[in-house]
């Protein structure tokens, strides 16, 4: 398949699956929604469409964005089908530093302190995983393992201490990501740190391309990979810590796209950032629709359905490996 | 017409001088091999030549100026490294791995232009490939695949190769295919350094010869009298039988040297 009808069909099924995020919903059916919404143009379901469906939407295609670019990026750079954003700590670095803003009662007071914290988390994460991994890739992934678990048990300790049993759940629950009762304030806050994430991650597309080959070799090809280091990790941090700051933890997105979509893409790295960003959106919206549309009374976690789904893929991919092992 | 020169080249590594004040120049028209036992550093050596390590004394010039100075792309362009035997790690196709070539030639974000798919075509073409542009890199046999790469490095037509044990793991037929096509590609004004263990093929194909042993330059010249049997005894420690074919001198390991 071409690269533009890969990219028109992805779009096309964003596009499908954006206003059946806007339309579709517990209590009216989307044709009546619609005819609702035409009959009375300043009527309250103006409102719920403005105010609670539509940041919903550009939240989950701009995190999904963010979780599909940031894998397909970080499987190019460590050469490994089995990478995603959290192997490199940054996930469990931004909820830490989410959790910390709620459990110091900073969100209560300032509601955006949470996502801000989130990303600081990110950074801080990323920064620490730079300085302790050495030049091998290796270490890089064992590092982002190290202050993967650092981090998860700084969050178990904010749980452990919390203050009061609600606050402890209401942590828990956020940390189980979704989508539900986001505003456009979080879509400001998180946007330009996932753009400027996106342009650093975008940017490392060529030298990804050359990373195919052996390090030496992609090096010789006039690639600095110390820089493409850097400039990865801060991309990841931005897109992926702004991503965990204001949904909370959504897993596996980053693993399964750029899985499917590679083989439509003849394996090439570069190829398969933009299309995996396209993919992850629309992941991230089909999987959130999912969530509003089976249990509308008890809404599922947006996280959770994600790990349900990605669990077994991430099995099925344990097992090929290991079967193609020599 | 470039060249690439080692001036007193001296690389540490924990402590171990793997290159030792290695001087040595190497110029447009011939194939030089690097020969040398195990831990001789021709790889250290090629990999400063490369531009891939800096040396901790020493400098490497290519055309007049030092390595260092020269950006990246600029030097990509003038230089082609082929590392030892090395991994692909994605099902890439034949012709987006030997594009990756012309990755220093590229830029932007564009998409491949045409003078990038001509150079491909002609890369394809120089060593055998053409036939293979289809399948991806799994499916490719040992020799093939050592085509391939080598097809890799010249899609950006450099001035310089710089090839580190091309012939490694092929069977005798694609190492005699793989020492022409760089002989033939010497001879069109290409300079071309390699490292080989193969001895005889090193004294056939090669117009000079450099001798490494710990890190040092013991020989450099004429294959045949850098290949002297007191050269062998010191440093690969063995006797080898010589011989004269119509197509060059011959070299057969004949016995370790246990002193």
């Amino acid at each position: 398949m071409s690269d533009r009808a890969l990219g028109t069909g992805l779009v096309l099924l964003l596009a499908l699956l954006f206003s059946g995020s806007l339309l579709l919903g517990p209590a009216t059916p989307a044709l009546a929604f619609l005819e609702g919404l035409l009959a009375d143009p300043d009527g309250p379901l103006w409102l719920i469409l403005i105010e609670i469906r539509l940041p919903r939407a550009l939240l989950g295609t701009m995190t999904g964005a963010s979780l599909g670019l940031a894998g397909a990026a970080l499987q190019g750079y460590l050469r490994n089908p089995l990478a995603e954003p959290g192997i490199v700590g940054v996930s469990a670095s931004a909820a830490f530093g989410a959790v910390l803003a709620f459990y110091s009662g900073l969100a209560t007071l300032l509601p955006l302190a949470m996502p801000v914290s989130g990303i600081l988390g990110a950074v801080l994460g990323v920064v620490l995983v730079q300085a302790l991994a050495g030049t091998a890739t290796l270490g890089l992934i064992l590092a982002g393992v190290a202050v993967s678990s650092f981090a998860s048990a700084l969050t178990s300790l904010a749980l452990n201490l919390s203050p009061n049993p609600f606050a402890a759940t209401e942590i828990t629950f956020w940390l189980m990501g979704s989508l539900a009762d986001r505003s456009f304030d979080h879509i400001w806050l998180a946007l330009p740190f996932t753009v400027a994430g996106w342009a650093c991650l975008l940017t490392t597309s060529h030298a990804l391309d050359a990373l195919s080959l052996d390090e030496d070799a992609a090096a010789s090809l006039g690639f600095d990979l110390s820089r493409l280091r850097l400039v990865l990790l801060a991309g990841v941090a931005l897109a992926v810590g702004a991503a965990t700051a204001v949904t909370g933890l959504v897993g596996f997105v980053g693993l399964v796209v750029p899985h499917l979509l590679r083989p439509l893409v003849g394996h090439r790295p570069a190829r398969l950032l933009p299309l995996s960003a396209l993919g992850g959106a629309c992941l991230m919206l089909a999987s959130d629709l999912l969530v509003r549309l089976v249990t509308p009374g008890q809404e599922l976690k947006l996280g959770v359905v994600t790990a349900l789904v990605g669990t077994p893929f991430f099995f099925f991919l344990v097992l090929r490996a290991a079967r193609n092992a020599p | 017409m470039s060249h690439l020169v080692a001036d007193r080249l001296t690389f540490l590594r924990g402590g171990r001088r793997l290159l030792d004040e290695v001087s040595a120049t190497f110029g447009p028209g011939g194939m030089t091999g690097l020969i040398g036992p195990n831990g001789a550093g021709k790889t250290t050596l090629m990999r400063c030549l490369a531009g891939l390590v800096r040396p901790e004394q020493g400098q490497v010039r290519l055309d007049g100026s030092a390595l260092i100075d020269w950006p990246a792309r600029a030097r990509a362009r003038q230089l082609a490294y082929l590392p030892q035997a090395h991994r692909v790690h994605w099902r890439l196709s034949v012709t987006d791995l030997v594009m990756l070539g012309r990755l220093p030639h590229r830029r932007g974000w564009n998409s491949p232009g045409p003078a990038d798919r001509a150079a491909v075509a002609e890369a394809l073409a120089a060593t055998d490939c053409t036939g293979l542009a289809a399948r991806t890199v799994d499916t490719l046999s040992g020799g093939e695949r050592a085509r391939v790469l080598l097809a890799r490095a010249l899609a950006g037509k450099p001035a310089i190769l710089l090839a580190d044990e091309p012939t490694a793991g092929l069977d005798p037929f694609h190492q005699l295919e793989v020492m022409e096509r760089l002989q033939s590609l010497a001879r069109s004004g290409t300079t071309v350094l390699v490292v080989l263990h193969d001895l005889s093929a090193a004294v056939r194909f090669c117009d000079r010869l450099v001798l490494l042993d710990q890190g040092r330059v013991v020989a450099a010249g004429d294959p045949g009298e850098v290949t002297a049997a007191r050269n062998l005894k010191a440093v690969f420690r063995i006797e080898a039988v010589r011989g004269q074919l119509p197509e060059g001198i011959y070299l057969l390991p004949r016995r370790r040297v246990l002193d």
